[in-house]
């Protein structure tokens, strides 16, 4: 029996050896504080574990092992307090109790010094020697329950192993206590017996600790199974918005394959969700995969086991899903590669699902916002002439003043029909039914054309000047579409100058394009209000623009149909002193 | 020689000067005069009083002339304002029988515009008519909440509907 306990003790011993060298290797490879702390918590122990049968292996205990002993236990029990403080700060007082009852008790011992096995120890020494077991239990026990409370709060995988470390140092504690207290614990060789293997127990639950085989991590995985497809299942299909999405896309990636932290980079390089990370960290590592090739990110992932990176080929560029393994979190195999990936394309999948219907939601937004501003703009000119109709009706106008109205009258019907012109011309661009009639002819005419039937509403207040070169500007285009362009040009050149002044336009030749300028010296269009003119249903709307009639469709319409032409239509503006619009299309015979 | 804007429209044959009193509400030309002031009209023979001082907050002003022209031929005397804050300064003189609010405006929108009318002493109790291209039904909620006369939408009344309803819109 004694045999079999001595070789027994010997097992232990090595296997906690076993434990501390394997926790020191690990923190070689792959540095970081927490590691440290495990190493520093298991390694001492390991070689406490070692020092402890130098005295049965030489017969008597040799000088040195006593100090060894005492400093080495008593940092593993340091070492906890520094991974529970990593974890769950530890107060001022709290360092105090930790730092004087593991150095005092530990000063005490090697103060008072412990006889050799057959010499009885004075009460004080075996005091001393109690009061270092205690402290170590007190600095272990301690943070084992604190981990134990915090462990319920994290994922399955993070959880367990929480649990595996802090129940394997529980066990030590209870074997500790038990051999300590009570004496037949000593002596009784059955009991010793059944300590030692509780003790070897342990081992591998402090293994699982820090660092669980996948075999196991699979195991752990399974009871998250049922909740996390019902949670992909609701993903998929009840994510109204991309960034809310993301959120938990990247949430229940972590708790996939149990990591710490992980992020969500969208196609743009932006980040659209982050767990665990701070903005910056985040920011980060999002711009280091900016500059990587996907595969390689891919391989070094595989490789260095502390995170997976996966790309998301993604319908505004490829995007990536990262996520990290922490110290209580397991380093990544094969089997979270497989695992995450399956997951990743189906948050692919639906992110693109949530653009097209985040698009479609936009859209019709903005189209029923247009048929609400198109209907009002409509009601104008609609109650000016059904209103002077009533009128003439009733007999309350009379032939003169009608006559003095009809212009009024016509320039409003004119105003309506153009409004329903470029709705109509709109709804055939954006079903590609717009065809263009091309034909050679010359821009000063079409120009000219345009600005004689418009001079009447620019009136005597916005003098009209039209400037062209001597010679013929031949284009061939669909000249009633360049038209509709010019038209538009200097209506809004009208419109947009309520204070009256002059209106230039110029055609003119540069290079291989003839160029058609509107000049005016109206309210103008602000810096930040650049970018809505040319969209579509875009209008600016102030105090100065609201009482001018218009759909939001013109420059628009005009823009893209000069584009249609191989040319262009741009601004230049500056808000109280006028725009300049610039037509410019290829010259006929140019080369395109 | 031209008859003042409030007489015009009326037939006659010459001018009457006319003491400004006859043409206040609530003071009246004496009944004889009063006759004669409606005679000739397509509507005579109603029994009516002089005309009223109308504001009209209207920025589109063809449309603005249009409703002036019509209501001046019933002998009414009408201000026009085409935009926000000058309709609410016009407003708040107290000094209008009725005023016709446009919805959408330059500086100040027409139900800002009542509700500041309606915080006043002076024209808590004003009659108001919005005339307006905008008809939802929040806007529709809203110039009921604050007392509005009527609620129109201007492609759909017309002056002469207009003209005919305007001392009932007074009366309340």
């Amino acid at each position: 029996m004694q045999a079999v306990l001595q070789v027994l003790q010997y097992v232990v011993a090595l296997a906690f050896a076993f434990l501390g060298a394997i926790s020191v290797v690990d923190l070689v490879r792959w540095p970081g504080r927490r590691r440290a702390y495990i190493a520093m918590a298991l390694g001492f122990l390991g070689l406490t574990s070692l020092v402890a049968q130098v005295g049965q292996l030489v017969g008597g205990n040799p000088p040195w092992v006593l100090p060894v002993f005492v400093v080495a236990f008593q940092l593993s029990g340091f070492g906890l307090v520094l991974l529970r403080d990593s974890f769950i700060r530890l107060p001022a007082w709290g360092w105090g109790i930790a730092v004087l009852g593991l150095g005092g008790t530990a000063a005490a011992l090697l103060i008072l010094g412990f006889p050799n096995a057959p010499a009885k120890p004075t009460t004080l020494q075996y005091s001393a020697l109690v009061g270092v077991f205690v402290a170590w239990m007190a600095a272990v026990a301690e943070p084992s329950l604190q981990f134990w409370l915090a462990s319920r709060r994290l994922p399955t995988v993070q959880r367990r192993r929480m649990q595996a470390l802090s129940l394997g140092y529980v066990g030590i504690v209870a074997v500790l206590l038990l051999s300590l207290f009570i004496p037949s614990a000593a002596t009784n060789i059955a009991v010793r017996i059944a300590t030692s293997l509780v003790t070897l127990a342990m081992v591998p639950l402090l293994y699982a600790g820090f660092s669980p085989p996948q075999w196991l991590r699979r195991i752990w995985r399974e009871a998250e199974e049922e909740p996390f497809r019902e949670a992909v299942h609701d993903l998929l299909l009840f994510s109204p918005t991309r960034r809310g999405l993301a959120e938990r896309g990247v949430e229940w990636a972590i708790r996939l394959v149990g990591a710490e932290s992980g992020l969500l980079v969208d196609g743009d390089g932006q980040v659209m969700a982050a767990r665990g990370l701070g903005p910056d960290e985040a920011a980060r590592r999002a711009e280091a995969l900016r500059g990587d090739e996907p595969d390689a990110v891919e391989v070094a992932a595989g490789l260095s086991g502390r995170s997976i990176v996966l790309p998301m080929p993604l319908d505004n560029g490829t995007g990536y899903m990262v996520v990290e393994a922490g110290p209580f979190t397991p380093l990544f195999g094969q089997d979270e590669v497989v695992r995450l990936r399956q997951y990743v394309s189906s948050v692919t999948a639906a992110l693109d699902r949530a653009r097209v219907s985040e698009r479609v939601i936009a859209l019709e937004e903005v189209k029923s916002r247009f048929l609400k501003l198109a209907s009002h703009e409509l009601r104008g000119p609609l109650a000016l002439v059904k209103g002077y109709m009533s009128m003439v009706n009733e007999g309350s106008l009379t032939i003169e003043e009608l006559e003095r109205v009809m212009p009024m009258i016509q320039g409003r019907l004119e105003q309506m029909s153009t409004m329903l012109n470029e709705m109509l011309e709109t709804a055939r661009l954006e079903d590609d039914r717009l065809e263009l009639k091309p034909e050679l002819f010359d821009m000063r005419q079409a120009v000219q054309s345009v600005a004689t039937a418009l001079a009447p509403l620019a009136g005597k207040e916005r003098p009209l000047r039209v400037k062209v070169p001597e010679q013929e500007v031949p284009v061939v285009a669909d000249r009633s579409r360049v038209e509709t362009i010019v038209t538009n040009m200097l209506d809004n050149a009208i419109k947009y100058s309520p204070a009256g002044g002059d209106i230039d336009c110029i055609v003119e030749v540069r290079g291989g394009d003839a160029l058609v300028e509107v000049i005016d010296r109206g309210i103008g269009i602000a810096g930040e209000d650049m970018g809505t003119v040319f969209t579509r249903f875009g209008r600016v709307t102030n105090d100065a623009t609201i009482s001018i009639p218009g759909t939001g469709l013109g420059l628009y319409l005009s823009r893209e149909l000069a584009r249609m032409h191989s040319g262009d239509l741009t601004a230049r503006s500056r808000a109280g002193e006028g725009s300049t619009f610039t037509l410019q299309l290829p010259l006929a015979g140019a080369a395109a | 020689m031209r008859a003042p804007a409030r007489l015009q429209g009326i037939q006659h044959w010459g001018t009457v000067v006319l003491p400004r009193a006859w043409l206040q509400p609530g003071i009246g030309a004496p009944a004889g005069v009063r006759a004669a002031l409606v005679w000739g009209r397509d509507d005579a023979g109603a029994e009516r009083a002089a005309g009223l001082r109308i504001l009209m907050v209207e920025d589109d002003e063809a449309l603005s002339q249009m409703y002036a022209t019509r209501l001046r031929r019933d002998g009414h005397d009408v201000t026009t304002v085409g935009d926000g804050e000058s309709g609410l300064k016009a407003a708040l003189t107290g000094n209008f029988d009725l005023v016709f609010l446009d919805i959408s405006l330059p500086r100040m929108d027409g139900i800002s515009i009542l509700e500041h009318m309606r915080q006043d002493q002076a024209t808590a109790d004003c009659p108001v008519v919005i005339l307006s291209n905008y008809s939802e039904p929040p806007l529709l909620a809203k110039g009921k909440e604050l007392g509005v006369r009527r609620y129109l939408v201007k492609s759909e009344t017309s002056p002469a509907e207009i003209a005919a309803s305007v001392r009932g819109w007074i009366a309340g």
